[in-house]
This record gives C-alpha cells, sequence and structure tokens, in this order.
C-alpha cells in the first residue's frame, strides 16, 4: 500500500463526502481509504477479513471517529494501541463531541490528537489543512510494522 | 418579701409536694415515654401512661419482664446493648435514634439513658426517656428523597440536553457544507433568489450552530466540577475586551476596568460569566458611535460586588427578573441577534460560586449587571 495513506473511519455517509471535500479544498492529496464502523477499522489496519489479502504497511495516519457501529472508536483504539505490529500509528480523533470525559479517555488510551469537526465548512477546511500543515508534512512519523 | 419576715416553708408548697404523690403526677402527666428497669436482669419495674401509649403496652404485662420477653430479638438486643453501656460507663447515654415496635408498627425514638446509683453509689436501676422523633424523621427523610430526585432528574436533562446538542450537529454540518457546496460548485446555474434562498439556509445553519454551542455551555457549566483558584476578574476582562476590540477594529468604545476585582473561584466558569456579559455590553451598545463600556469592582464585607455597565440600548428595569431565564429576550433577533442563553449561564455561574445576579437598565438608557460574589468562595 502507499506509504502516505490516509484512513479515514468514518460511519455517516454525510460526513465522509465532506471530509474528502474538505481535503480536496484544503490541498491534501493523499490516498484516503474509508472505512465506516469499528471492526471494519481493525480489519484493514490488522490486514484481516474483508482486508486479509491487502498489500502490507500501515497508514500514515488513522482519523478516527469515536460514535461508530459495531465497535465504537475508543475500543478501536484500545486494540490498536495493545497491538505490537502497529500499535504506534498515528491516530488523530475527528468527532463532533467536545465531551470532557471523551477528551480524557481519548488521550488515557493514547490518541495522537484530538480535533472537534467544526459545523462550518469553511472551518472544516482550515482544519484539515492544519491537519495537511502538522501532520502530514511537519511531523516526523515512526515506524510502523515488522 | 422582706428580710425580717421569714417565709413559712410550708405556705409555699402545695400540699401534693409534700408526698411521693408529686412525683407520680409528674410520671404520669409527663408527655415522654419514662421507663426504669433493675440493674441487675434489666427487668422493667416502671412504665409511665405516656410510655404505655406510645408501645400499646400495660404496665402490667411489662412488669418484671425483660425486653426479650417484650420485643422482636433485633429490638431487645439493640436495647440491651446500650442498657449496659449506660450502666458500666455510668453516664447519660444518648441514643439519638432507634426503633421501638409499638402496637402500630415500628416507630423511632430519641432515647436518654441514665444510671441511677443504689446505696453503695453502683448503679441499681435504669433510667430512660425517649421521645417519639418519627413523624420528624419521616418529614426528612421525605425531604431528602424529593431533593434527590429533583437533582437526578436535573442530571438526566443535563445530559440529555447534551447528547441532543452534539447529534444536532451532524445534520447541520450536512445542511450547512451542502449548501456551501452548491453555491460553490453550481454559481454559474443557480438563479440570484436562489443563490439569495442557499444563503438563509447557511445564515440558519450558523445561528443554529450557535444556538447549540450556548446550551453546551449552558450544560456543562451547570455540571462541571468547580475548582478553586485566586481569580483576577480585571486581567480577565481586558482580555476579553482586547479580543472584542480585535474582531470588530471599526467600533469606538471607551471602555473602563477599575477596583478590586480579585476573588476565589472557578477561572474557566468566571471566564464564561465575564464573556457572556461583556459580549452582551458590546453587542447592544453597538448603535453608539462612541459607547462606553465599565467593569468595576468593590469589596463590601465578605463580598466582591461587580458591576458591568453600558449605555447602550438598555431595557426596562420592570422586566428585569425574566432576563437570566433561558430562551427571554427583551430585544428582537433581527435588532440585536441573540438566543437568550448567555445571561442564563452567567446566572448558573454565579449561583455555583454561592453569589447572586441582578440587572438595571432603562430603555435606550444602557444597562447594568451586578454580581454578588463571596470572596473566599463557595461550591455547590
Amino acid at each position: 500500500m502507499n506509504p502516505n495513506t490516509i484512513l479515514l473511519v468514518e460511519d455517516n455517509p454525510d460526513d465522509e463526502l465532506l471530509t474528502l471535500r474538505a481535503f480536496e479544498r484544503g490541498g491534501i492529496a493523499n490516498p484516503i481509504v474509508v472505512v465506516r464502523d469499528g471492526i471494519e477499522a481493525l480489519d484493514y489496519l490488522f490486514a484481516r477479513g474483508a482486508f486479509a489479502g491487502r498489500t502490507a504497511g500501515a497508514p500514515l495516519l488513522v482519523l478516527l471517529d469515536l460514535k461508530l457501529p459495531r465497535l465504537g472508536g475508543l475500543e478501536v483504539l484500545r486494540a490498536v494501541r495493545a497491538d505490537p505490529v502497529c500499535g504506534t500509528v498515528l491516530v488523530l480523533v475527528l468527532t463532533s463531541s467536545r465531551d470532557d470525559s471523551d477528551i480524557a479517555r481519548a488521550y488515557e488510551l493514547g490518541a495522537n490528537g484530538y480535533v472537534q469537526k467544526p459545523v462550518e465548512f469553511d472551518d472544516f477546511v482550515r482544519v484539515t489543512r492544519a491537519i495537511g500543515t502538522y501532520w502530514l508534512m511537519t511531523n516526523v512519523p515512526p515506524q510502523v510494522g515488522p | 418579701m422582706s428580710v425580717d419576715e421569714p417565709a413559712d416553708p410550708r405556705a409555699t408548697q402545695p400540699p401534693i409536694a409534700r408526698s411521693g404523690e408529686f412525683l407520680e403526677a409528674i410520671l404520669d402527666n409527663l408527655p415522654l415515654m419514662v421507663f426504669v428497669k433493675e440493674a441487675e436482669e434489666l427487668r422493667y419495674v416502671r412504665l409511665n401512661p405516656a410510655g404505655q401509649r406510645l408501645t400499646g403496652l400495660d404496665r402490667r404485662e411489662i412488669v418484671g419482664k425483660t425486653d426479650f420477653d417484650i420485643f422482636p430479638p433485633d429490638i431487645a438486643a439493640f436495647f440491651r446493648e446500650k442498657d449496659r453501656r449506660t450502666l458500666e460507663e455510668g453516664t447519660v447515654v444518648d441514643i439519638p435514634e432507634e426503633q421501638v415496635q409499638t402496637h402500630d408498627g415500628r416507630r423511632w425514638l430519641h432515647t436518654l439513658k441514665v444510671p441511677i446509683p443504689g446505696p453503695d453509689g453502683r448503679p441499681s436501676y435504669l433510667l430512660g426517656i425517649s421521645l417519639d422523633i418519627t413523624e420528624t424523621r419521616n418529614a426528612q427523610t421525605e425531604t431528602r428523597r424529593a431533593k434527590e430526585a429533583a437533582e437526578g432528574s436535573n442530571r438526566e436533562l443535563e445530559a440529555f440536553a447534551y447528547s441532543v446538542s452534539h447529534d444536532l450537529r451532524a445534520p447541520l454540518r450536512s445542511i450547512a457544507g451542502f449548501s456551501q457546496a452548491l453555491l460553490e460548485d453550481e454559481d454559474d446555474r443557480l438563479s440570484d433568489r436562489g443563490k439569495d434562498y442557499l444563503a438563509r439556509v447557511r445564515a440558519a445553519a450558523q445561528r443554529m450552530t450557535g444556538l447549540i454551542d450556548d446550551l453546551l455551555e449552558l450544560s456543562r457549566v451547570g455540571r462541571a466540577e468547580l475548582r478553586h483558584a485566586h481569580v483576577d476578574l480585571g486581567a480577565i476582562a481586558r482580555e476579553i475586551i482586547d479580543e472584542l476590540r480585535a474582531a470588530d477594529p471599526s467600533r469606538d468604545v471607551v471602555t473602563v476596568v477599575e477596583g478590586d476585582l480579585l476573588v476565589h473561584g472557578d477561572p474557566t466558569l468566571f471566564t464564561v460569566m465575564l464573556r457572556n456579559l461583556l459580549d452582551n455590553a458590546w453587542k447592544y451598545s453597538s448603535k453608539r458611535s462612541r459607547a462606553h463600556i465599565e467593569v468595576r469592582g468593590t469589596r463590601v464585607a465578605d463580598q466582591l460586588v461587580l458591576t458591568v455597565h453600558d449605555d447602550g440600548a438598555g431595557f426596562d428595569t420592570a422586566l428585569a427578573g425574566r432576563l437570566f431565564s433561558p430562551f427571554h429576550r427583551l430585544h428582537s433577533a433581527t435588532e440585536f441577534p441573540g438566543d437568550g442563553i448567555g445571561l442564563a449561564t452567567v446566572r448558573r455561574v454565579v449561583h455555583r460560586h454561592g453569589g447572586r445576579v441582578s440587572a438595571e437598565g432603562s430603555p435606550d438608557g444602557g444597562a447594568t449587571f451586578t454580581v454578588h460574589l463571596p470572596i473566599a468562595g463557595s461550591s455547590s
């Protein structure tokens, strides 16, 4: 897989479309893979289930919603951090919630950052641009995988 | 009475006091249960009429018996333990709450147990005096339950408001995002009227975003755990005023921040309070070519009295009480935009710190908000 891939974990199709549009407007050209619940996210990251045959490697960045069907975002985060192979992958929580307990739990479980999805699209574009500038261009990512 | 004419002591005593009848009469008419047990085997020797009425026991049934002959084992064991303690310690034992089995179910008593010494100085009797506190106790329990139920439903309501506010954001993001996408992508195919409609949709989505943010803040102010710190309200007010100036540089506003503005409490909540008060002062004075906003603090006894004054649109003081209820506004949204939540949030911050807030104004004559806060801070 392309080592610059972004994994977007998002169950709301409207938010998926808006996020992709915001990335495009924000000038982020990385390939984006979208999965729609927590189980699919783990299947992708651990290259199992529907993703058993995918080429090896971890995404550069995971954008993780918290409210997800089947398995919630915080559970996904816990499972990822417990994994010896992709435990250090960069995970940014991207969610509507600004609940103090969600923020605290996310960091306790090892999120690299926490970003609230803005309602205004222009703000959303600004946020994605900031994510691109820092997490994709400035930050030196960890070596993930064997 | 003169000193050289000593009174005959018998003349001052009613005849009854000269016999044991005096004590009998007192015991019989005392509206408290009085009982006496002998100290050896703790058998009853006496129960006064108030005690008989309370328990439904006849004195003839009870004399010579122990608590275990009369009461259920749990109650008898409790009485026995207190009796022994009273006799061993040789002092009055206060039992603020104990249960007794009566003909009318169990009742609550406040009891004092007193050792009565015999000729050798060691206790030979145990005297008990009990007041029936069942009604008071039930009333207290009822009040406590009602209070807990009210607090519980308040917390539920807060949590509900919080969760709803979050869930409302997702569809709003779609409304705002896709109407903007339509304006951007289909610009050349939209009529002016179509563009105007879309602009209205976007503006409405923006207002609703503001409403949700304000509701979330109101809910958070009510739920957040209070932090305690020394807070300089003057420094916070100056920062907020700087932000307001930066966001609206065309305004000509003369501001004054002065006086004793040091207080103890939660810095985040005080920032929320001042931001809401100053936002209002800034907004409602926007039609003045040169506006004045003043923040002043004075110390009155153990309270800080904070006033935030503006010379803007004002309001009729008679209606001021409503200002602090959520969604109540005294101006139309076209005249001055707003959702009516800010002052409800202010009041909540002030109440959580054990203070109070009031408002004064006159139509077109400006407004003054006065906050009284305990300087030492208070938790709730």
